[in-house]
């Protein structure tokens, strides 16, 4: 048996997804999360769900003007059921997904909520305990992994396009969901011979609906275009410099596709009691910026810069003089990745690195590159959905900053904040010290193209409630918060990534 | 898994298969055999390619047997014959497509369940992982999901 070729096909994303539990941070029992939370009631949606609480619907008492040009369908994942058989995940990352959806409308906002019904899902559920190894968290005994979607927890983003509903992972297939009552349809395979072929959790969909992603095992990158109606236009292979453990997110421009490539490593072999690091930076390794012609990925350049780890890029564009701007958040360590998803799922404090938005000019002729850094604490960046890939002044991120003693320390944002990258000045809303602010995104009003011409949507936990709340800002005037709000009669989980489909 | 089918499939040890049902407490098997219990198979998909090895040295190359046994039910039980030697590792592919080999996809991912008996770890079998004693005890192996 060629195991070394198993091992080389299962490597990068997948088997990087595989790593033992974490060295530095031993996880934690159900029971020290209990306490931990019941003294910091900010965590308590760490709890997670379970099996049968995994599945909820709810209409929202709702508050402040929610305007009636305003229907939709907003979706959200996230990492959710993180304990099975008395055993708890030790990283945030690791959780089964549950896809969130809002349908708002008619004077109302009903919510369901949904556990995706992964393969991994099933057969856990059917032998009551937990059966493969997750990102973080080594479990033993188990079946043995016959491809990458026998761990795929599809728990990162989830999109609407061309009348299904995507949860994405990073190291497997896409799992389809019907829009109408999020039952889970299963893995999508665009073409035989790329079933379980990566199709990661950040696709970038243009205004004429044609969707770009990537995928990456190892030195391998695939290269996803598939069209407005959901057809495979176009898949394309690439080798890399480095086999990178992380590579989360991509943007694109009209003629590019831009890609960080973080200069991570897993160290799968390592095992708790070593007392090394899973995840890091590879020493003597630059952060790399792989920019791409959609058309021929042949045709490329890398640019090196300073190590920086990178989950998110807000977007790019192409200039008329030959330079690729990318907008992205970058961390100068990988300590979130390491510790800080490990200790949040313990109910411990972990001093976090500040994430700072950052945009690169990179000239395609010279390979030279200006940066620029911007200052405070932010992560999920976002544009308006009709700038993909076209020059946006404004990039939406959640906030944090010093306003709440105390709460430094478990790296949860707490505001909403719109960036200006031309004057670098900021407009920003603090929720308050009792809220965890999630992802917002931007919604345009109908009809309307200006960047502030539309709304921010996005999801917070309140504490004081121990409710999650669907919030909707007015963009021009992000300062004066949200000017309506859903209150959902229960809390979910914090989850990552989502996004709108107006009705 | 390319060894499991580098072989003429024309060569299955036509006098081992003998299926069994699964609950029923497995006869002590004669000499030269091997009751092998099959879990996590995709019921009534494809087939079983079965290969056992008796050696570090031809395992993954030369065995000692192969059988092929059309899927049944999730827990199978079969008799595997033409054994010799004190240890010896199985290694299992589950054939859903009738091609023959083990699936992959266009980056060498395997898409077809596998298996290995020991205890295989995650990522496929070796013979240090894979080998069993060969004494008449029942040799389990788990099908990957």
């Amino acid at each position: 048996m060629q195991r070394r070729h198993l091992l080389q096909a299962l490597s990068g994303a997948v088997l990087g997804s595989l790593g033992p539990a974490a060295a530095l941070a031993a996880g934690a029992r159900p029971q020290d999360f209990d306490a931990a939370a019941a003294r910091q009631p900010l965590l308590t949606p760490l709890k997670g769900v379970s099996d049968s609480t995994g599945d909820v619907d709810g209409q929202a008492l709702l508050r402040g003007r929610w305007p009636a040009e305003l229907r939709g369908r907003f979706y959200r994942n996230g990492p959710a059921l993180f304990e099975r058989g008395g055993e708890r995940y030790h990283h945030w990352f690791d959780g089964d997904g549950m896809v969130q959806q809002y349908r708002i409308g008619a004077g109302a906002v009903h919510h369901r909520g949904r556990l995706v019904r992964t393969t991994k899902l099933r057969a856990e559920q059917q032998a009551g305990r937990f059966l493969v190894p997750a990102l973080g968290t080594y479990i033993d005994g188990g079946p043995p992994i016959g491809g990458p979607d026998a761990v795929n927890t599809a728990n990162t983003n989830a999109v609407e396009h061309a009348g299904r509903v995507l949860a994405m992972w990073e190291g497997g297939s896409a799992y389809s969901l019907d829009p109408q009552d999020l039952s889970t349809q299963g893995p999508v395979t665009w073409r035989a011979d790329l079933a379980q072929v990566p199709f990661s959790a950040h696709p970038k969909i243009d205004s004429a609906g044609h969707l770009w992603n990537i995928g990456t095992a190892g030195r391998k990158l695939i290269v996803w275009h598939i069209g407005p109606q959901g057809q495979l236009v176009k898949v394309q292979l690439a080798e890399l410099p480095f086999a990178g453990g992380m590579v989360h997110d991509m943007a694109v421009t009209e003629r590019h596709l831009v890609v960080p490539l973080p200069p991570i490593t897993f160290d799968f072999t390592q095992r708790p009691a070593d007392g090394r690091r899973r995840f890091a930076m590879k020493p003597g390794e630059p952060l790399r910026v792989l920019v791409m012609e959609k058309a021929d990925i042949t045709r490329r350049r890398f640019f090196e810069l300073p190590a920086e780890m990178v989950f998110h890029v807000g977007n790019a564009h192409d200039t008329r003089d030959g330079q690729v701007v990318l907008s992205y958040v970058g961390a100068p360590d990988a300590g979130f990745l390491d510790e800080g998803a490990v200790a949040l799922l313990a109910g411990r404090p972990f001093n976090d690195a500040e994430a700072s938005a950052k945009l690169l000019r990179l000239d395609l002729a010279s390979g030279r590159v200006q940066t620029q850094t911007f200052r405070g604490d932010v992560e999920f960046p976002r544009v308006h959905p009709q700038r993909i890939g076209l020059p946006a002044r404004w990039l939406l991120t959640g906030a944090a900053w010093p306003a709440h003693p105390g709460r430094e320390h478990f790296a949860l944002l707490h505001g909403v904040q719109l960036l200006d990258t031309q004057t670098g000045r900021a407009r920003r809303f603090d929720y308050g010290a009792h809220t965890v602010a999630e992802e917002h995104v931007i919604v345009p009003k109908p009809g309307k193209t200006g960047e502030l011409d539309a709304w921010l949507l996005g999801t917070t936990f309140d504490a004081r409630r121990q409710a999650t709340v669907l919030n909707l800002l007015d963009a021009a005037h992000v300062e004066d918060g949200p000017i309506a709000q859903a209150v959902l009669p229960y809390a979910l989980p914090l989850g990552f990534h989502g996004n709108f489909t107006a009705a | 898994m390319q060894a499991l089918t580098a072989l003429p499939l024309t060569l299955f040890c036509t006098l081992a298969l003998a299926q069994t049902p699964p609950a029923a407490a497995p006869a002590p098997a004669p000499a030269g055999c091997a009751t092998v219990e099959i879990q996590n198979v995709r019921p009534q998909l494809g087939t079983l390619m079965v290969a056992a090895y008796g050696s570090a040295e031809s395992f993954g190359k030369q065995p000692l047997v192969r059988l092929r046994v059309p899927a049944g039910e999730a827990l199978m039980s079969v008799q595997l014959c033409g054994l010799s030697g004190n240890e010896v590792a199985l290694m299992l592919f589950q054939d859903l497509d009738g091609d023959g080999k083990m699936g992959r996809n266009l980056i060498g991912m395997p898409t077809e369940p596998w298996g290995a008996s020991g205890s295989p770890g995650m990522f496929g079998p070796e013979w240090g992982t894979g080998k069993v004693a060969l004494d008449g005890s029942v040799i389990a192996v788990k099908m990957s999901l």
